[in-house]
């Protein structure tokens, strides 16, 4: 599996969805699965997956499927 | 009464709403143009409530003009709301600006009623807790005496003010003359920090799984000038991050309030001085100011020294429980409440919460009563024995597809599936009494951790 694999399969699990659901545009408290209970758990999921242990603003910005690449990308994550 | 506004308050903000400010005198100017689309005094109206300034005004118009309210959640499912017109029958619907007439007639209601709050999450039961407007004042002043909220403070709303912890946050800043910020938004998101910021937050209030998001925000590492103290009720912290409050709070020297409550008390009961967190961590102190506690034993007789049930006695007691509409009519009020939680006295007379009689978990801050979930799940079909512990619901079924159960369950009962643990059994287990042992349930999901 490479990182994006990853990462949207890190989004699956953690909300709950299918796989095909999870696309780049995917927005934080767009669907009912994603809300603030779901995003933490997505953050844990994400730290545990990639091995980071991201910041205060990083977890609130991580507001998109994209965002959340583009932030990874700061921690020296490779898409 | 807090929701009536003392001249000097006048020209002070009351709410701030996204970047707008009312003055106490424009809320109450406000107020007076909603009560001309009320109700009459003493018909019952449910309010539909979110964090918005229609919500407040509607609010605080019912308990100037003395219209009976049930407070529900803005997004309650539509079949749990018809459920409970149906019970209920109110003269009025009201969502934010619109005020929709149902159709229903007056029927006798107890004329202490103020308002009418749930007491659990979405379980489907009608029932509510009702409380009077001495109730309302009562608390409100006992927690105002006890906080040291000024007439300069500005807070944010965290917590839903349909629940009775977010409700007592605007009642006691409204009592102070005080500032609140109106806020929708969770701690996660960027919006909350934005306005925490821009407008000097001055305190915070949280239940558990709101400093449990702080603490993996990292919170407790930064100072924030202007925060004053943190306030936490709606259940027992975990420990470890209770600790790193305490930290936080001993650093910054910035009062920590950990406080104990339930909806049936109007909101609070004891608060622990913040002098003695740590000293005293997990305790819940002392009863409010003009509250008192007791500790009985399953006879009902005072226990001396040990454990026993706490029973609280003062005048935020609610005037009873209401399932539907004829129960409104007239109360008969218990001066005590039986709180359904285990307490041991210290030497000092503090107060520690050790066990729980009553069969409910709280996850993620909302009340989960296990019986009503099983009650959900037989009027699906499915039978079930629930149990579990905060923050983790262990549902054992005999029949019916695992997987489905969970699905359901966390769509019913609005909760995040892996807070849901389903386990198909033979058969429940049962004690030499025959019926469900529930401890030997618990230890079955305990037991199996993984691999459900």
């Amino acid at each position: 599996m490479n990182n994006q694999e990853k990462l949207f399969q890190a989004f699956a699990s953690a909300l709950n969805i299918e796989l095909n659901q999870v696309s780049p545009e995917l927005t934080y408290n767009t669907i009912a699965e994603w809300d603030s209970t779901a995003h933490m758990i997505l953050i844990a999921e994400i730290e545990g997956v990639f091995d980071v242990m991201l910041d205060t603003d990083d977890i609130i910005d991580m507001s998109s499927v994209a965002k959340a690449q583009e932030i990874l990308t700061r921690y020296e994550v490779q898409f | 009464m807090y929701w009536q506004f003392p001249p000097e308050y006048h020209p002070r903000i009351a709410f701030v709403v996204e970047q707008t400010c009312y003055t106490y005198s424009q809320l109450q100017q406000l107020i007076e143009e909603a009560q001309d689309k009320l109700p009459g005094q003493g018909e019952l109206a449910i309010l539909l409530c979110s964090n918005t300034l229609n919500t407040v005004v509607n609010y605080l118009a019912c308990l100037q003009k003395k219209v009976p309210v049930m407070l529900l959640q803005r997004d309650i499912d539509e079949a749990r709301l018809a459920k409970l017109a149906t019970e209920f029958q109110p003269h009025m619907l009201i969502r934010e600006a619109d005020y929709h007439l149902t159709g229903y007639t007056q029927a006798e209601i107890d004329p202490r009623v103020a308002i009418l709050l749930s007491t659990s999450g979405s379980t489907g039961t009608a029932k509510q807790v009702v409380l009077s407007y001495d109730n309302l004042q009562a608390n409100a002043d006992a927690i105002a005496q006890y906080l040291p909220i000024q007439d300069s403070d500005i807070t944010i709303t965290t917590l839903p003010c349909h629940y009775s912890y977010g409700l007592s946050v605007i009642n006691t800043h409204l009592l102070k003359g005080a500032c609140c910020v109106l806020n929708n938004d969770s701690v996660v998101s960027a919006n909350f920090w934005t306005l925490l910021k821009e407008h000097k937050i001055s305190s915070l209030a949280g239940v558990p799984y709101t400093y449990e998001m702080l603490a993996k925000l990292r919170f407790h590492q930064k100072e924030y000038p202007h925060l004053k103290y943190l306030t936490q009720a709606g259940g027992r912290m975990k420990h470890e991050i209770l600790e790193l409050f305490a930290d936080w709070s001993g650093k910054y020297n910035k009062p920590f309030y950990v406080m104990y409550g339930q909806t049936e008390a109007t909101a609070r009961m004891a608060w622990l001085d913040p002098e003695l967190l740590r000293q005293k961590t997990g305790a819940i102190g002392r009863a409010i100011p003009g509250g008192q506690f007791t500790l009985i034993n399953d006879s009902g007789a005072p226990v001396i020294e040990g454990e026993g049930e706490l029973v609280y006695e003062g005048p935020n007691v609610m005037l009873g429980y209401a399932s539907g509409r004829a129960e409104l009519a007239s109360f008969a009020p218990q001066s005590k409440l039986k709180t359904g939680d285990l307490a041991r006295k210290d030497g000092d007379g503090d107060y520690f919460i050790t066990g729980r009689i009553k069969r409910f978990v709280k996850v993620f801050g909302l009340r989960i009563s296990l019986d009503e979930v099983e009650k959900v799940l037989e009027a699906n079909d499915v039978s079930a024995k629930v149990t579990g512990k905060d923050d983790l619901l262990y549902v054992a079924i005999i029949s019916g597809e695992a997987d489905e159960v969970r699905n359901f369950l966390s769509k019913a009962l609005t909760l995040h599936v892996s807070t849901i643990k389903v386990m198909k059994l033979d058969s429940f287990p049962v004690n030499a009494n025959q019926k469900t042992d529930y401890p030997a349930l618990k230890q079955l999901f305990e037991e199996s951790q993984g691999n459900v």
